[in-house]
C-alpha cells in the first residue's frame, strides 16, 4: 500500500456489452451456452476475444512507465481502463488520484468556433473551469505559437495546428497520473521536441506518474524508468526500461523474421518483386567467423554476409547495396559494392555467390535485418527483411564502459588526471 | 460531479454557438419549425373541419406546438447525442447522462425563443394574464423532466442498435398526431379518452393551452398521469442508462 497510486490485480478485458454478473451467476440469461459457465471457465476456453488477460501490476507515485507492444497487444485498452473509460471485465483496478488521459486531445472541438472558444470547450472536456482556462490562456497562446490563427474558426486549421491547439492546453493540466497514447506521432519536429521536454519536466519537477504508450523505443528510453511490454494481451516483460527495451527489440526481431519468412517465398514472389529482374537474390544468410550460419552476434565479432544470386540475363556493371536496418526502421549503416568493381562479372547466366566480410559488428544490442538492392541506374532487384539477426553485448570486462543506449558501439578509454597528474586509466 | 455539470454547460454552449454561427437568421431557426406547423395546421383545419371553440385557431395550435416541438426536438437531439459526442465519450470518464441532457437543454433554448413568440401572440390577441399562469412554473419543469428522462432512456440503446435513432423521427410524427395539437381534446371519442390520456404529453399540452389561452388551471388528473409517467421513466431509464452507458466507449 502506501505510495502505490495504481494497483491492478488479475485484470481481464473483453470488449463489448456484458450483462451484469448477477445474471450469469443466477442463470437468468437467454443465451443457453452462457448459463453454466463460471468466470474461470469463461477465461479459460473463451469464445470472447480477450484484449487483456490476467494483468497485474502496481505503480508507485512518481514512477514513469513506458508501455510497449505490437498493434493490438492491449496497450490502449489498458490505458482506457485506467482512465475509467471502459470497465474491466474481471479483476480489480484501483487508481488513487486524478487521471488525465492525453488521448484524442481534440475530441469535441466544433469546427465553426474559433480557437479561443474551442480552448474553453476543450478545457471543460479536460475538466477545467472557465476561470482556470482563463488563467492559462497566455501560456497556451505562447506554447501553441498559433498567434492570429486563434481568432479564426478551427475548420481552417491544418491538422498540425489542431494538434498544437489540443496539446498546448493539455500540457498545462496537472494531474497525479498522466496517460499518453501515441500522441506525439504528429506535429513538426520542433513542436514534438517541445512537448517531449514538457512531459519530461512534468515527470521530473512535478513528480507526476506517467504511463506512455508508444512505438518509439527512444521516447521510453528518454522518459521512462520502467517499462511494460505487452504481447497478445499478456504481460511479456515488466521491469526497468533498459531491460524491457532489449526484450522488446528481440520480440520485434522475432516478429520481423516471421513476417519476412511468410512474405518472401522466393518462387511465388518472383513476379511480384520490384525491379527488372535480370538478377534475382535467391538467399541471404549470415555466417560467423567459422563459416557457420548464425543469427546471434556479439559486438566486435566478425560477420559475413552471404548473398546467393541468380543471373538470368548478363548485366554489365550493376551495383549492390546492403542496408542494415534496425527493427524500428532506422538504417543504421549501408554497405555497397560499386559498379566499377562488378564490371564484367555477371557476364554469364547462372548462380553466383557473394560474401561481404564485416570485420567487426559495431551495432548496439538489438535486432536488425538487411535490405538488399541491385541496380544499374534503374532497379534490377530489391528485397527487404532479409537475414534478421540479433546483436548482444558480450559480458566481458572490456565492454563495461559501454552503456546500453544508442545505435552503435565503440570502444573507449578513459584517462583522468588531477592537476596534470594521471590518477586513473581504464580500458 | 461539478466537472460533469461544467462539461454539460460547455456542450450546450458549443451546440448553440456552433449551430447558428454560419447562418443568417441564427436562433430564429429554432422558432421557425413550430411557426411552419402552425401555418400548415391553420390552412388544413378548414378541410378537416376542426373547431377550436372560441379561441383563435392560430394561438390554439401554437400554444400546443411550443411544448410539443421542444419535446420532439429534445428526444431527437438526445438520441443522436451519444454518436455526436462519441469522441469525448472515448476520451474522458464523466457522468454520461450529460450527453443526452445537453441535447435536451439545447432544444430548451429554442423552446424559450418560441415561448417568446407565443407571448407576442398573447399580446396581439389581447389574451388576459391570470394567476393561473403561475402553473407554468410547474408545467415547464415537468415537461423538461419528462423529455430528459425519456431522452436518457432512449439514448442508452442508440449505441447498441442504430435503429433506435432512426425510428425516433418517425415515432415523433405519429406521437404528434396522438396529442391534442392539431385538434382539441374534445374531439377525441369518449371511449378512447382513457387510453388517450395515458400519453404523458396530453396532460402537459392541454395544461399549456388551458393556462395560456383559456386562463384556467390545468386538468389535474391528466397532469397527474404525466407526472406519474415521468417518475416511472426516470426510475427505469436512469439505472438502465447507467449500466448500458458503461460500455459506450467500446460499442462505438
Amino acid at each position: 500500500m502506501g505510495d502505490e497510486i495504481i494497483f491492478v490485480d488479475g485484470l481481464w478485458k473483453s470488449y463489448g456489452f456484458r450483462m451484469p454478473e448477477w445474471f450469469y451467476q443466477h442463470g437468468v440469461i437467454f443465451n443457453k451456452r452462457i448459463i453454466s459457465e463460471t468466470s474461470e471457465q469463461v477465461k479459460r476456453y473463451s469464445r470472447y476475444k480477450w484484449a487483456l488477460q490476467d494483468i497485474s501490476f502496481k505503480i508507485k507515485r512518481g514512477e514513469s512507465y513506458g508501455v510497449l507492444g505490437r498493434n493490438g497487444s492491449g496497450k490502449s485498452t489498458l490505458l482506457k481502463i485506467l482512465a475509467g473509460i471502459c470497465p474491466p471485465t474481471y479483476g480489480k483496478v484501483e487508481v488513487r488520484g486524478s487521471v488525465f488521459p492525453m488521448i484524442e486531445l481534440n475530441a469535441g472541438i466544433h469546427p465553426d468556433l474559433n480557437g479561443w472558444e474551442n480552448i474553453y470547450l476543450l478545457g471543460s472536456i479536460m475538466g477545467l473551469s472557465r476561470r482556470q482556462v482563463k488563467k492559462l490562456l497566455p501560456a497556451i497562446e505562447d506554447f501553441s505559437e498559433l498567434g492570429d490563427w486563434l481568432d479564426k474558426p478551427v475548420r481552417m486549421y491544418s491538422s498540425g495546428m489542431l494538434v498544437r491547439l489540443g496539446f498546448s492546453l493539455a500540457v498545462h493540466i496537472d494531474a497525479d497520473i498522466l496517460l499518453f497514447d501515441e500522441i506525439l506521432a504528429v506535429g513538426d519536429l520542433a513542436f514534438r521536441k517541445k512537448c517531449l521536454d514538457e512531459i519530461y519536466r512534468k515527470i521530473t519537477d512535478q513528480g507526476s506518474t506517467v504511463l506512455l504508450v508508444t512505438h518509439d523505443p527512444y521516447q521510453v528510453d528518454r522518459l521512462c524508468d520502467y517499462a511494460l511490454l505487452l504481447d497478445q494481451g499478456r504481460i511479456y516483460a515488466l521491469t526497468e526500461a533498459n531491460q524491457v527495451l532489449a526484450t522488446y527489440h528481440n520480440l520485434m526481431g522475432n516478429y520481423t523474421a516471421q513476417s519476412a519468412l511468410s512474405t518472401q517465398k522466393p518462387e511465388s514472389g518472383e513476379n511480384l518483386r520490384p525491379g527488372t529482374g535480370e538478377i534475382r537474390v535467391n538467399r541471404v544468410c549470415l555466417l560467423g567467423q567459422n563459416g557457420k550460419e548464425k543469427s546471434l552476434f556479439h559486438c566486435f565479432e566478425e560477420m559475413n554476409i552471404q548473398i546467393d544470386l541468380r543471373v538470368n540475363k548478363p548485366v554489365v556493371d550493376p551495383s549492390i547495396r546492403i542496408d542494415v536496418t534496425s527493427v524500428d526502421n532506422i538504417i543504421v549503416t549501408s554497405i555497397s559494392i560499386h559498379h566499377e568493381n562488378l564490371t564484367g562479372v555477371f557476364t554469364k547466366e547462372g548462380e553466383y555467390r557473394l560474401i561481404c566480410k564485416v570485420p567487426q559488428v559495431l551495432l548496439m544490442n538489438g535486432s536488425y535485418y538487411l535490405f538488399i538492392k541491385i541496380s544499374r541506374g534503374y532497379p534490377i532487384d530489391s528485397i527487404d527483411n532479409m537475414a534478421p539477426f540479433h546483436v548482444e553485448l558480450p559480458n566481458t570486462s572490456e565492454i563495461r564502459s559501454i552503456s546500453n543506449k544508442g545505435l552503435f558501439v565503440t570502444k573507449a578509454n578513459w584517462e583522468i588526471s588531477r592537476e596534470g597528474m594521471m590518477i586513473e586509466k581504464s580500458d | 460531479m461539478i466537472r460533469s455539470v461544467r462539461l454539460l454547460l460547455a456542450l450546450v454552449e458549443r451546440s448553440i454557438k456552433g449551430r447558428y454561427r454560419r447562418t443568417y437568421i441564427g436562433i430564429f431557426w429554432g422558432v421557425l419549425q413550430p411557426l411552419f406547423y402552425m401555418v400548415i395546421f391553420t390552412s388544413i383545419r378548414k378541410i378537416l373541419n376542426i373547431s377550436s371553440g372560441d379561441m383563435p385557431y392560430v394561438i390554439f395550435s401554437f400554444s400546443a406546438l411550443v411544448p410539443w416541438t421542444f419535446f420532439s426536438n429534445a428526444l431527437t437531439q438526445a438520441s443522436t447525442s451519444i454518436s455526436t459526442n462519441s469522441m469525448i465519450i472515448k476520451k474522458v470518464s464523466v457522468q454520461r447522462e450529460i450527453f443526452p441532457l445537453s441535447g435536451v437543454l439545447v432544444s430548451f433554448v429554442d423552446f424559450l425563443a418560441a415561448f417568446l413568440i407565443l407571448m407576442i401572440m398573447v399580446i396581439w390577441y389581447r389574451i388576459p394574464l391570470t394567476w393561473n399562469w403561475l402553473w407554468l412554473f410547474g408545467l415547464v419543469p415537468l415537461l423538461l423532466l419528462l423529455a430528459s428522462g425519456l431522452g436518457i432512456a432512449i439514448s442508452a440503446f442508440v449505441p447498441y442498435r442504430g435503429d433506435v435513432a432512426m425510428a425516433i423521427p418517425i415515432l415523433m410524427q405519429v406521437w404528434m398526431l396522438a396529442c391534442p395539437i392539431l385538434y382539441p381534446i374534445s374531439m377525441v371519442p369518449d371511449e378512447w379518452r382513457f387510453f388517450y390520456t395515458l400519453n404523458p404529453m396530453v396532460g402537459i399540452i392541454e395544461g399549456f393551452r388551458n393556462v395560456i389561452v383559456l386562463g384556467v388551471s390545468p386538468d389535474f388528473p391528466m397532469v397527474g398521469i404525466s407526472l406519474l409517467v415521468t417518475v416511472l421513466v426516470w426510475a427505469v431509464g436512469l439505472p438502465v442508462f447507467r449500466y448500458l452507458s458503461r460500455f459506450f466507449a467500446e460499442v462505438y
